[in-house]
């Protein structure tokens, strides 16, 4: 009888101790924004198969619980409740652009549950919100790097062309603010909105104020049509985009109107970290295409999450957002961080990647503390 | 602004305004036969360019390509016709028109699941200046696409004012009962006029697609408004009317883009002119 009841007793403790950590996700996975989602996903779910394949977190198996948000604020709202009252998740990992983010940050903050934006760059996202951390650049400070390249290519003309939205304002503040510092000339600035697929009319009319570099934010559909438009009309103007451009899609759309174009980005596929080879691997053999900025965001901040939660050995809120904000010296796929701010964003090395025969590689690494600051 | 400029937003405006010429021609067709704003025709030419990129990738010949997307939007569209609209015929208008939405919604679903999220590439044409004019470079997709509308258009207009086809289309458009009494079967024709247009649709998909080497599956988000504002300008039904509206509606969004910057969104210039033109002609630039 009493085996029995030791038995039971077994069973029962690894019936316990096996009891899925749940892990809620939000991802743009149809709408205008479904390529960035289903890439982030990816990131996410090879994250946590290592993660599962090496005992678990904290001897359990991790699950995830994903919503669509199709990038819409309405609906991330909806599924952030749904995460943080009906599914109970340990955390979330907002792998959608910052109009959803902005809007589930603060549900899933005032539920005591840490949040983490895997790619969303606007600077509200975790403002004033104490649960809310970042795995990404913010837009401010990647346009500075983009500022100090066009400076580095010993530009002096410059060129601005910004998508409206959060990321192109960003990027165009970061960018103004640091040419000024340098003492770059910006000789013409126009804007488009998002889906943009005519850049002639503009290029047309930039063309003829002759700059030297063009600094356009934009993401990679978008980008593709910008260069081989540019191309067309037989400008030599240098392109500097930024993680927007990441993917590799890019350069299949663009085609040879890619080569040259520089990025700012934080995925370096020259990294010699092993782990960055091994998930560029990985993830070419699952996606069936190579990796972008927008999964290797997704896979690092899963990684973060779980290395906050070694840290503070449970998965009580609290302890975990104070495991968070104590990470310092962390190296990623997307870069190394030094620590993260009070706001909880990331203070980390960019890369700039160049297109060099169909391909992106290293072109600079950066790691100036005092321009990566936000 | 200088000549060079203007030449390149004129040729610009040219290849875009004849693709949307293109797309909306077909819608000019189905109602002039159906009476229904045939919404799911942007999802038809999203199919079209589906079509195409698959044989792209099989053939990397550009005339299969065309040929693939004609066939597969004439499919699709006579699927259409037959499944959804015939049954519905006859129903007060709004009937049609709202189940034509949700369906337009669901063909770029049903791609996204089909195919995936990702935009697909179809690099047909490489985007250089193959030909100038004085300074101004024309590429190889705008020559394509403008020498495409042309013949297509030239098509439509020989099929429609010259065969007896033509002949019965009109006669259909023009009182259904008469016509039916005189002995034109109305189905048959029906779906006759759908299958030319959802052709034209698939192959200004296919057009598009390799103009701007991109197929994704929300392509047709933006032409499903374009094309009905391009046909109610032109004057619901009419053949020239369409075309000229297309075509002027592409000019007129180039230059705006480049005089007025981005102070409003190009896509409202649609809009915007169509509230001008229907204050001042109701019946549409063309329409009687």
């Amino acid at each position: 009888m009493r085996q029995v009841f030791m038995a039971l007793a077994v069973l029962l403790g690894v019936a316990l101790a096996q009891a899925p950590v749940k892990v809620g996700v939000l991802a743009p996975l149809s709408g205008f924004a479904a390529a960035d989602g289903r890439s982030a996903l990816t990131g996410i779910e090879l994250a946590v198969e290592e993660i599962n394949a090496q005992g678990g977190l904290l001897g359990r198996p991790v699950e995830l619980v994903v919503y669509d948000d199709q990038a819409d604020p309405k609906q991330a709202v909806n599924f952030a409740r749904r995460l943080v009252e009906l599914d109970k998740v340990a955390f979330v990992i907002g792998a959608s652009y910052s109009g959803a983010s902005l809007a589930a940050a603060p549900v899933v903050n005032e539920a005591g549950i840490p949040f983490i934006a895997a790619y969303a760059v606007a600077p509200d996202i975790t403002r004033d919100k104490p649960y809310v951390f970042r795995m990404g650049l913010l837009g401010t400070v990647q346009g500075r790097v983009g500022a100090e390249l066009a400076h580095e290519l010993g530009a002096k003309r410059v060129a601005i062309l910004t998508i409206q939205n959060d990321f192109g304002r960003a990027l165009e503040a970061g960018f103004r603010e640091r040419a000024q510092v340098l003492g770059l000339e910006i000789v013409y600035r126009d804007t488009y909105p998002l889906g943009n697929k005519n850049f002639t009319p503009i290029l047309a009319r930039l063309r003829a104020a002759r700059p030297e570099v063009l600094y356009a934010s934009a993401y990679f559909s978008e980008a593709a049509n910008l260069v081989r438009q540019v191309r067309s009309l037989g400008m030599e103007v240098r392109v500097i985009g930024q993680e927007g451009y990441d993917s590799p899609k890019f350069i299949e759309l663009a085609g040879d109107a890619a080569e040259g174009v520089l990025i700012t980005t934080t995925l370096d596929r020259d990294s010699t970290d092993p782990a960055v080879q091994r998930f560029l691997e990985a993830y070419r053999e699952r996606a069936g295409i190579p990796a972008d900025m927008v999964g290797a965001s997704g896979y690092a901040a899963m990684q973060v999450m779980a290395l906050a939660a070694q840290r503070a050995g449970g998965l009580d809120g609290e302890a975990l957002r104070e495991a968070l904000a104590q990470l310092e010296e962390v190296e990623t796929v997307v870069g190394h961080v030094f620590y993260w701010t009070e706001d909880g964003d990331p203070v980390k090395t960019a890369t700039v990647q160049e297109v060099r025969e169909g391909r992106f590689r290293r072109f600079m690494k950066f790691d100036r503390i005092e321009v990566l600051k936000p | 602004m200088d000549w060079v400029t203007f030449g390149y937003l004129a040729v610009d405006g040219l290849a875009v305004g004849s693709v949307y010429a293109l797309t909306a021609l077909g819608l000019t067709l189905v109602y002039g036969l159906l009476r229904v704003l045939h919404v799911a025709h942007a999802g038809v030419y999203a199919v079209g360019a589906y079509g195409g990129w698959l044989a792209y990738s099989a053939t990397e010949h550009l005339g299969f390509a065309l040929a693939a997307g004609a066939l597969a939007a004439t499919l699709f569209g006579l699927f259409l016709e037959w499944w959804f609209y015939r049954p519905l015929a006859g129903k007060p208008p709004l009937i049609p028109l709202i189940g034509s939405i949700g369906l337009f919604l669901a063909t770029g679903d049903l791609l996204r699941i089909l195919f995936g999220p990702y935009q697909q590439s179809l690099p047909a044409l490489e985007p250089r200046p193959v030909l100038f004019l004085g300074a101004v470079g024309v590429t190889a997709p705008q020559v394509a696409v403008l020498l495409g509308t042309a013949l297509l258009l030239l098509g439509v207009y020989g099929v429609t004012a010259r065969t007896r086809l033509g002949l019965a289309w009109r006669a259909l458009a023009q009182d259904l009962e008469v016509a039916s009494a005189l002995g034109i079967h109305p189905p048959r024709h029906t779906a006759l006029a759908f299958a030319l247009a959802s052709a034209l649709a698939g192959v200004a998909g296919v057009l598009i697609g390799v103009y701007y080497n991109q197929v994704y599956p929300t392509m047709g988000d933006v032409p499903a408004y374009k094309a009905l504002a391009v046909v109610v300008l032109g004057g619901l039904g009419s053949v020239w009317g369409t075309v000229a509206a297309g075509v002027l509606l592409g000019l007129v969004e180039s230059l705006a883009l480049a005089f007025l910057g981005n102070a409003f969104p190009p896509e409202g210039v649609a809009f915007l002119a169509l509230i001008v033109v229907l204050l001042v002609r109701p019946q549409g630039l063309f329409g009687r």
